[in-house]
């Protein structure tokens, strides 16, 4: 019983933890709520191994314990996640409008009051930023993070969108409708590029060409393309959902973040270029238009890896390209439910303001504010006759902007009231 | 959190809504207890059960995922199952698992212990399984990672 032993002592010493965490000041109650969640999963599990005794069998003994030690595992990175989300660099100016703008695409026509959606907002001394669009029994969360040099910068926040897109695609019924239809297409491009399969997989020979969806052994042969190609379409979904909420302000957040790419490829991605390519391709879709300056901003990936992978990678990748017209249309959906974008001519206003360095009052969503943004942060002559030093812009932009999310924020706070 | 799809008590109220690898090694040790001679709350049994129909046996919400891992701790716990290489032989067998734990989970203690031992082995195959095909509890979306 050494091993429950262990287990537990290591339960008990995680539950101290967040319950030190539990004293930190929080800007919003999400985060604290999230520790509280988090603290019930641990509870959860020590509640259980508590159940445990010598007579129990040793095998069901240790599977309980690795599953207690994987909640570790998994969910331990989330309490610093949240103890981070509470420090002064993350912009929470952000946070108001972008909750109410997540829980009105992710539970469309409930009045913001009933709204179960919850926001962590934090920064990570890592660069990549990245969002947890599905954390498993921290469901009604979107957690997202970006590298601490950029926690604070507001003409990112496109890149939100496509994180709710993630919350919509596993909440709803996107995935689902998804799954019978991938794994058509996965079989699709297998039997259209057969002669090659055989050849890497020749001891699947018995198998009959019309049995390669059916039978187990080829089955297991092609389930790696399968789960790629949902995770790739999850992807290019939540890439139109970004669109569709922030319309050009997301290509310019992407390439901003990721222009060049980063040269080689993991195959839950589609290939950066490839996936930029169909983002430019929907912008007729959306009523946007993909702007020039980022044209060949972006350079394919390598991918290196032995023949059955790379053969494996190229199926995803065709699978994918068959469903990417039913994607971008359920994503059209989704968007829907997001505030509709201003008009040019609203956008030119908020960019005339800030280009007075004054809020803009009166905004209808957060996408008019960033687009205006990205308007002004290309504008060579912003501030020309302001004193403003050049390798400053950036910070005012963003401090201009902050300010302005903030009014948009009490305005729609007032306007509820 | 997912609601719970039954009146349970309040701490398997918790458990509800949670992956097949955890729920499977609930569902061991439920059945590992009344081996014993106690008296387990048997609803993440029926909840095993139900999440195994969903996932394998439905069509419109069938995983492979699900279906390789269900098929893998069949194998392991019944070895000639590794004969049976088809779709439609794993949903026949799965019916069949699916029947066996639903009279568990409705009828409780059974004079027959070697068929309690016998789901107990594989629902610990499952969650065994699972965990090894599962990905972490979070899925960490970086916009495009590298290699």
């Amino acid at each position: 019983m050494l091993l429950l032993r262990y287990t537990q002592q290591r339960l008990r010493s995680l539950i101290a933890e967040v319950d030190q965490s539990l004293n930190l000041e929080f800007p919003y109650p999400d985060s604290e709520e999230a520790l509280h969640s988090l603290k019930g999963i641990f509870e959860e599990h020590l509640h259980a191994l508590g159940a445990l005794t010598p007579k129990n069998q040793g095998d069901v003994v240790a599977q309980s314990c690795q599953l207690a030690l994987r909640a570790i595992c998994d969910y331990l990175f989330f309490v610093g996640f949240i103890v981070r989300s509470t420090a002064i660099r993350n912009a929470f100016e952000a946070f108001g409008p972008l909750l109410r703008l997540a829980g009105g695409v992710l539970e469309p026509g409930k009045p913001p009051k009933e709204q179960r959606t919850k926001l962590v907002l934090s920064s990570e001394w890592d660069y990549s930023p990245y969002t947890f669009p599905v954390v498993k029994r921290l469901s009604d969360y979107i957690f997202i993070g970006l590298p601490a040099p950029e926690s604070s910068n507001p003409l990112l926040l496109p890149l939100s969108g496509h994180e709710i897109g993630h919350a919509v695609w596993h909440r709803g019924t996107v995935r689902q409708q998804c799954m019978a239809e991938a794994r058509s297409a996965v079989i699709q491009a297998l039997q259209n590029n057969l002669v090659e399969y055989r050849k890497l997989f020749p001891a699947l020979a018995a198998v009959p060409d019309d049995q390669l969806g059916q039978d187990f052994r080829a089955i297991e042969s092609w389930q790696p393309a399968l789960q790629w190609c949902l995770h790739q379409a999850e992807e290019t979904f939540c890439d139109f959902v970004g669109l569709g909420i922030f319309g050009e302000s997301f290509f310019h957040a992407f390439a901003y973040l990721l222009a060049p790419g980063y040269g080689s490829r993991a195959p839950v991605y589609p290939d950066i270029a490839v996936r930029v390519q169909r983002q430019a391709a929907s912008a007729a879709a959306f009523g946007i238009t993909f702007p020039p300056s980022l044209s060949g901003i972006f350079k394919p990936d390598t991918f290196q890896s032995g023949p059955n992978e790379t053969f494996l990678v190229k199926i995803a990748d065709e699978a994918v390209e068959m469903l990417s017209s039913d994607l971008l249309a359920r994503a059209k959906l989704a968007a829907c439910a997001a505030p509709a974008r201003a008009s040019d001519e609203e956008i030119q206003r908020i960019k005339a303001c800030i280009g007075e360095m004054v809020p803009a009052e009166n905004c209808e969503s957060i996408a008019d504010i960033i687009n205006a943004a990205w308007l002004a942060y290309h504008d060579e002559k912003l501030w020309d006759g302001y004193g403003v030093p050049a390798d400053r812009k950036h910070d005012v932009l963003r401090d201009v902007v902050l300010k302005n999310l903030e009014i948009f924020e009490i305005e729609q706070i007032q306007g509820a009231a | 959190m997912p609601e719970p799809r039954d009146t349970v008590s309040e701490f398997y109220a918790l458990t509800l809504g949670l992956d097949l690898a955890t729920t499977a090694s609930r569902a061991a040790v439920a059945l590992d207890d009344l081996t014993l001679g106690r008296d387990p709350d048997l609803a993440v049994v029926k909840r095993l059960a139900e999440d195994v129909a969903l996932n394998l046996i439905e069509e419109s919400t069938a995983d492979m995922a699900t279906a390789v891992v269900v098929r893998r701790a069949l194998i392991e716990t019944m070895p000639q199952e590794a004969e049976n290489t088809t779709l439609a032989d794993l949903r026949k067998n799965a019916r069949d698992l699916i029947r066996r734990l639903k009279a568990v989970a409705q009828n409780g203690a059974q004079p027959d212990m070697e068929e309690l031992a016998r789901l107990r082995s594989v629902c610990v195959a499952l969650s065994r399984n699972a965990m090894g095909s599962d990905g972490p509890a979070y899925e960490r979306s970086i916009p495009q990672a590298p290699q």
